[in-house]
C-alpha cells in the first residue's frame, strides 16, 4: 500500500467527520487571512508556509517545534501526499465558499471563529509562556500569596475573679504546680470557657473574636513550647497557654504554592490575551448601526 | 427593544469575542488542573492538633452552586466557578456581579460546591467549548440560543426535562437528547480536582458532591449528596440525576452502589422540605406504597441530617402546626411549593405536617412505634443554597441567591430571575455547625453521620448540648464539662435509652440536659435558650412543648400564663442598628424535664434565640435610602437549632 493511498484513506475517514469539514473550512479561510489579499479564485499557491500550516491543522497540534520541523524531514512520498491533500481541500473549500455554504451557517461561523481564536492563543502559547513567566510574576505578585501568621494552642481558663478567688492568683498557682509536675492531668483545671479549649491554625483575627484583641496580640508573642506559659489576660479572665504550633506570617516559597500561582497566572494571561485579541479583532471591523 | 439586523451582527461580534475568550480561559484551567495532579507536595501541613473528643465547632456551607448549575448560569452567573466559591469561603475577596468586592467577615472552615446534577455543566461547557458538548445536537441548538441570549428557550427545555422526570407515570412530554456519561464524568472530574486543590486538612475542608434535584409535581424533594472521599474514590463516578429517576429510593440505591464499589462513604442531605407540599416527610412513598421497616432503615441510613434553614426559608416549624410556639412564625415561605403552585388554605395544616422538621420528628416517633425504626430521626444543619458561589448568611453582608439578588437598590422590589419570588423574601441563612475532633473531611463527615451538628440562620453561636441522667450544676462549672458530657451522657444527635434506667429509682428519674450557649463574638447578645420537646402519648397522640430553660435580663415567667416576657428590642429601623444593651453573652444550664414519662418516646432539641437585630432588608433600606416594603418584617431573632437527643423507652 502506498503512502499516498494510506493518506487518502485516512483523509476520507477524516473528511466524513463534521468536525473535519469545519476544520477544513477554517484552514482555508485562515489561509486567505494570512495572504491578506484577495487571491485569484482559480490560482492555488502551494508555499512552504501554507503546507506547514495545513500539516499542523491535520495534526491538530500547534506551536511545537517538532511539528514545525516535520516538513523538513518528511520523505518525498509523504510530502507528495500532503500536497495532494492540501490541493484537494483547498479546492473543496473554495468551491464551498463559492456556493455560499459558509455564509448562513451559524455553526460554521462559530467554528471559524473558534479556530481563529485557538490559533491566536496558541501563538501566544499561554501554557509555555506561563511557565517561563512564573518566577518573575510571582516576584511581583507575591504579596497576594502572603500567609497570615497562624497559631495552634490549648489553654486553661480562669474566670474573672469573684469574691472568693482571684483569677490571676489562681492561674499563677496552677502554673507553678504544672512547672513542678508537667504530667499533672489538666482536664479538671480552671473554669468552663465560653468557646474552645484548643485552637488550630488560627489567625490573629480569629483569636481576637473569641478572646479580644489584647490576648490575640499577646498569644502570638509566646514561643512554641511544650511548657505552659502565661497567665495571659483576656476579656474573659486569665489563661495558661501551651503553644503547639506557630507559623509567622510569610511569603511562601514558590515551590509550595506553585499550582495555585500558575493557575492564577494563566488566568491573568488569558485575560490579557482575550483583551488584546478582542481589540485587534474589533479594529478589523467597521460597525454600522442601522436603526 | 427591537433587534435590527445590524445590532444582531454587533451582538454576534461581541459574543464571539466572549465565547472564544472563555475557550481560551478554559484550556488553561484544564492545564492547571492537570498540573494539580502532578503536584501535591505543597499539601503538607503543620502539626495537627487533634483531640480525643470533639472539641471544636467548625462552620461551613454544604450547599453552594457555581456556573456549572443550569439555573445559576442561566440567571446570569456566567463566570463564577467552584474555584471562586472555595476562595470566597476561605475568606478571600471576589468580584461580585455588582462590581463590589464581596468578602466574608469571617472565613468558613469547610465548603461543598453542590451543583445540580441535571444537565451538570452543560451550558457552561457549551460556552467554554469543553468536553465535546458543543459537538452534540443539544450543544449546537443551545449554543445558538446562547448566542441569541435566548436563555428562556434553554430553560424551557431544561425545565421540561425535569418536569417530565417528575410527571406521573404515563405522561408523555417532549424528550430532549441527554449528554453522554463521558461528558458528565469529565465535568465531575473537574469538580473533584477543584475541591482537592482547595482541601487543606487542619485549616479548610473542601468536599466533593452535587445536588440531586427531584421535583414531583412541584414538590421539592431535592437532596445534596456529600462524599467523605477524595479523588482516589470519587473520580470514576457520574453524579446521579433525577432525570434517571425522581424517587429518592433510586438515589439511595445508587449511593449504596458507590460505597460497595469503592469502599468510600457518601450521604444525602434533603433541603427545603418547606416547599415540598408535604411530600418530604410523607408516610407514603413515591411508588404509592406506605413506608415500611426496610424503607425506614434505608432512609435514615442515607439521610441522617436535614438542611432545615437556608435562603429559601426556614423549615423548623410553622404556626399552623405549632400554634403555641410564639417564635414559630419565622421566614416560613408557606404560600407555595417550589414551582410556586399555591397551597390551598384549608390544606395547609395537613401539608405542613409533612413539610416541616418538628412535625416530621414527631411523625418519626409514631412510625418508630409501628415499624421499629424511625425514618425521620434526623439532625439539623443550615446552608445557604447560594447560586452565585458566595456563601453569605450575615444579614449585614448578604449577597442573596441569584445574580439579581446581589446587593443593589433594586433587589428590594425585584423578582428572582425576573419572574420567580420577590427577592426580598429571601432569608439571610444559614450555615452548618459541626462538632469535630479536627478540621478534616473525614472528621466533619463522621460528625454529620452521627448528627453532632446544628443549624444556624447565620450567627456563629457556639452551642453544646448533652443529655444524660445525672448531670448537675457541678459538672457545668468544670473546665472539662464537655468531657463529662461525653462520659456521663450523649451529645446532640445521640440516644437516651430506657434501659439505662436501673434500680428502684428508675421510674422517678428524668433525663437531664447540660446546655451551654455563647454568642457570636461579633454578633448580637442572646435572648433565651429553649428546649423543644416532642413525644408520643400512649393513646397515639403526638405532642410538643417548648420550654424556656435560660434567659437574660432577670425576666420572670408570668405565673398566670407561664409565659416568659419578650426580651424587647434595641433595633433602630431607620439607622439599621441594634445595641447589645439587652440579652446575655452566654448561658449555661442543666435542665431536667419536669414532665418526663419513661414509657413514652420523645425527642428534645435546643433552640437559642438572639435578641432582635435588623433583617437584611432593613440594612438594604438604610444603605440605599429606600422605604422598607410592608410585607417584610423590620427585625428578626436569628437562631440556632441543635440536632435532637431522642429518648426511647426500650432496652437496647
Amino acid at each position: 500500500m502506498s503512502l499516498f493511498s494510506q493518506a487518502w484513506r485516512g483523509l476520507s475517514v477524516f473528511i466524513r467527520e463534521p468536525l473535519a469539514v469545519f476544520i477544513i473550512f477554517s484552514a482555508g479561510l485562515y489561509g486567505v487571512f494570512l495572504v491578506q489579499k484577495p487571491a485569484d479564485e482559480t490560482l492555488i499557491i502551494v508555499s512552504e508556509a501554507r503546507l506547514q500550516e495545513f500539516y499542523q491543522y491535520k495534526r491538530q497540534s500547534f506551536g511545537l517545534p517538532a511539528i514545525a520541523n516535520k516538513l523538513e524531514v518528511m520523505s518525498t512520498g509523504e510530502r507528495d501526499a500532503l500536497i495532494e491533500d492540501f490541493i484537494r481541500e483547498e479546492v473543496l473549500v473554495r468551491e464551498a465558499r463559492r456556493m455560499g455554504l459558509d455564509a448562513g451557517d451559524f455553526i460554521i461561523r462559530q467554528r471559524l471563529i473558534q479556530k481563529l481564536e485557538f490559533l491566536a492563543d496558541t501563538q501566544a502559547d499561554t501554557a509555555q509562556k506561563a511557565e517561563a513567566l512564573l518566577p518573575d510574576w510571582y516576584g511581583t505578585h507575591q504579596e497576594n500569596y502572603r500567609q497570615p501568621a497562624e497559631i495552634s494552642f490549648t489553654h486553661i481558663y480562669f474566670a474573672k475573679p469573684d469574691e472568693t478567688t482571684d483569677a490571676n492568683v489562681e492561674a499563677a498557682r496552677v502554673l507553678s504546680a504544672l512547672k513542678r509536675d508537667p504530667s499533672l492531668p489538666i482536664a479538671g483545671l480552671g473554669d468552663r470557657f465560653l468557646y474552645h479549649k484548643s485552637y488550630q491554625r488560627k489567625s490573629q483575627a480569629d483569636i481576637a473574636g473569641h478572646f479580644g484583641d489584647d490576648f490575640a496580640l499577646a498569644v502570638f508573642e509566646l514561643s512554641e513550647n511544650e511548657a505552659w506559659q502565661g497567665p495571659l489576660a483576656s476579656r474573659h479572665g486569665h489563661h495558661l497557654v501551651r503553644v503547639v504550633d506557630k507559623a509567622e506570617s510569610k511569603i511562601p516559597r514558590l515551590a509550595d504554592v506553585r499550582e495555585k500561582v500558575l493557575f492564577d497566572l494563566k488566568l491573568s494571561l488569558s485575560e490579557a490575551a482575550r483583551q488584546a485579541h478582542a481589540e485587534r479583532l474589533q479594529k478589523k471591523y467597521t460597525v454600522i448601526y442601522n436603526q | 427593544m427591537s433587534i435590527s439586523k445590524f445590532s444582531r451582527v454587533g451582538l454576534f461580534l461581541v459574543s464571539m469575542v466572549f465565547i472564544s475568550a472563555s475557550l481560551v480561559a478554559c484550556g488553561d484551567q484544564q492545564d492547571a488542573q492537570n498540573n494539580t495532579n502532578n503536584n501535591d507536595a505543597s499539601a503538607s501541613n503543620s502539626e495537627r492538633l487533634k483531640s480525643d473528643t470533639p472539641d471544636g465547632v467548625y462552620w461551613g456551607d454544604l450547599h453552594i452552586h457555581s456556573r456549572l448549575s443550569m439555573d445559576s448560569f442561566s440567571f446570569g452567573n456566567r463566570m463564577l466557578s467552584a474555584d471562586d466559591a472555595f476562595k470566597f469561603a476561605k475568606g478571600e475577596p471576589i468580584e461580585a456581579h455588582t462590581g463590589d468586592m464581596a468578602q466574608l467577615k469571617k472565613p468558613l472552615d469547610f465548603l461543598l460546591v453542590s451543583d445540580h446534577a441535571e444537565f451538570l455543566g452543560v451550558v457552561a461547557s457549551i460556552m467554554d467549548r469543553k468536553h465535546g458538548i458543543d459537538e452534540t445536537e443539544l450543544g449546537k441548538r443551545w449554543m445558538g440560543w446562547l448566542e441569541e441570549n435566548n436563555i428562556q428557550a434553554i430553560l424551557n427545555e431544561w425545565v421540561g426535562m425535569l418536569d417530565e422526570a417528575s410527571s406521573p407515570v404515563g405522561a408523555e412530554a417532549q424528550k430532549i437528547e441527554y449528554p453522554p456519561d463521558s461528558f458528565f464524568n469529565e465535568v465531575w472530574q473537574d469538580m473533584v480536582d477543584t475541591a482537592e486543590r482547595h482541601n487543606d486538612p487542619g485549616k479548610f475542608s473542601a468536599f466533593s458532591g452535587y445536588e440531586w434535584t427531584s421535583m414531583i409535581e412541584g414538590d421539592n424533594l431535592h437532596r445534596v449528596v456529600i462524599f467523605r472521599d477524595g479523588p482516589e474514590k470519587t473520580s470514576g463516578i457520574i453524579p446521579v440525576s433525577s432525570i434517571e429517576s425522581n424517587d429518592p429510593e433510586y438515589l439511595w440505591a445508587r449511593l449504596d452502589d458507590y460505597e460497595q464499589k469503592t469502599g468510600g462513604q457518601v450521604l444525602a442531605i434533603p433541603h427545603n422540605s418547606n416547599l415540598s407540599e408535604g411530600r418530604m416527610f410523607s408516610e407514603e412513598r413515591i411508588s404509592g406504597a406506605m413506608i415500611d421497616t426496610a424503607y425506614a432503615n434505608t432512609r435514615i441510613r442515607w439521610e441522617p441530617v436535614l438542611e432545615m434553614t437556608q435562603v429559601k426559608g426556614d423549615s423548623e416549624t410553622h404556626p399552623l402546626v405549632s400554634p403555641d410556639d410564639v417564635f414559630a412564625d419565622f421566614e416560613n415561605w408557606d404560600e407555595t411549593d417550589i414551582n410556586r403552585n399555591e397551597i390551598p388554605e384549608d390544606k395547609k395544616k395537613e401539608v405542613f405536617t409533612g413539610s416541616y422538621a418538628r412535625p416530621a420528628l414527631k411523625t418519626g416517633l409514631a412510625l418508630e412505634e409501628r415499624l421499629g425504626v424511625n425514618p425521620f430521626k434526623f439532625g439539623m444543619i443550615g446552608s445557604t443554597d447560594s447560586h452565585t458561589v458566595m456563601a453569605t448568611a450575615d444579614s449585614d453582608n448578604y449577597y442573596g441567591k441569584f445574580v439579581d439578588s446581589e446587593p443593589s437598590p433594586e433587589r428590594l422590589m425585584s423578582k428572582m430571575g425576573g419572574i420567580l419570588w420577590n427577592n426580598r423574601m429571601l432569608t439571610a441563612a444559614g450555615y452548618a455547625a459541626v462538632w469535630a475532633e479536627e478540621n478534616s473531611r473525614e472528621a466533619i463527615f463522621d460528625a454529620i453521620k452521627r448528627k453532632e451538628v446544628y443549624a444556624t440562620t447565620g450567627p456563629r453561636i457556639v452551642l453544646r448540648f448533652f443529655g444524660g441522667w445525672d448531670f448537675d450544676a457541678d459538672d457545668l462549672a468544670q473546665a472539662d464539662y464537655a468531657a463529662r458530657g461525653y462520659q456521663k451522657g450523649v451529645p446532640m444527635g445521640g440516644d437516651l435509652l430506657g434501659g439505662d434506667l436501673k434500680g428502684a429509682d428508675a421510674k422517678n428519674t428524668a433525663p437531664r440536659f447540660m446546655i451551654t450557649a455563647s454568642k457570636d463574638p461579633d454578633g448580637a447578645n442572646l435572648d433565651r435558650v429553649q428546649v423543644v420537646k416532642g413525644w408520643l402519648n400512649a393513646d397515639g397522640a403526638l405532642q410538643e412543648k417548648v420550654f424556656d430553660v435560660a434567659w437574660s435580663d432577670a425576666r420572670v415567667i408570668d405565673p398566670e400564663t407561664g409565659v416568659l416576657p419578650l426580651v424587647g428590642s434595641t433595633v433602630n429601623v431607620e439607622k439599621a442598628t441594634y445595641t447589645n444593651t439587652i440579652g446575655a453573652e452566654n448561658f449555661a444550664t442543666v435542665w431536667t424535664d419536669p414532665e418526663f414519662d419513661s414509657s413514652l418516646r420523645a425527642f428534645y432539641y435546643v433552640r437559642v434565640l438572639e435578641i432582635p437585630t435588623p433583617r437584611w432588608t432593613t440594612y438594604d433600606a438604610q444603605r440605599f435610602n429606600l422605604d422598607l416594603p410592608d410585607d417584610v418584617v423590620a427585625s428578626i431573632q436569628e437562631r440556632v437549632y441543635s440536632s435532637p437527643i431522642w429518648f426511647t423507652p426500650l432496652d437496647e
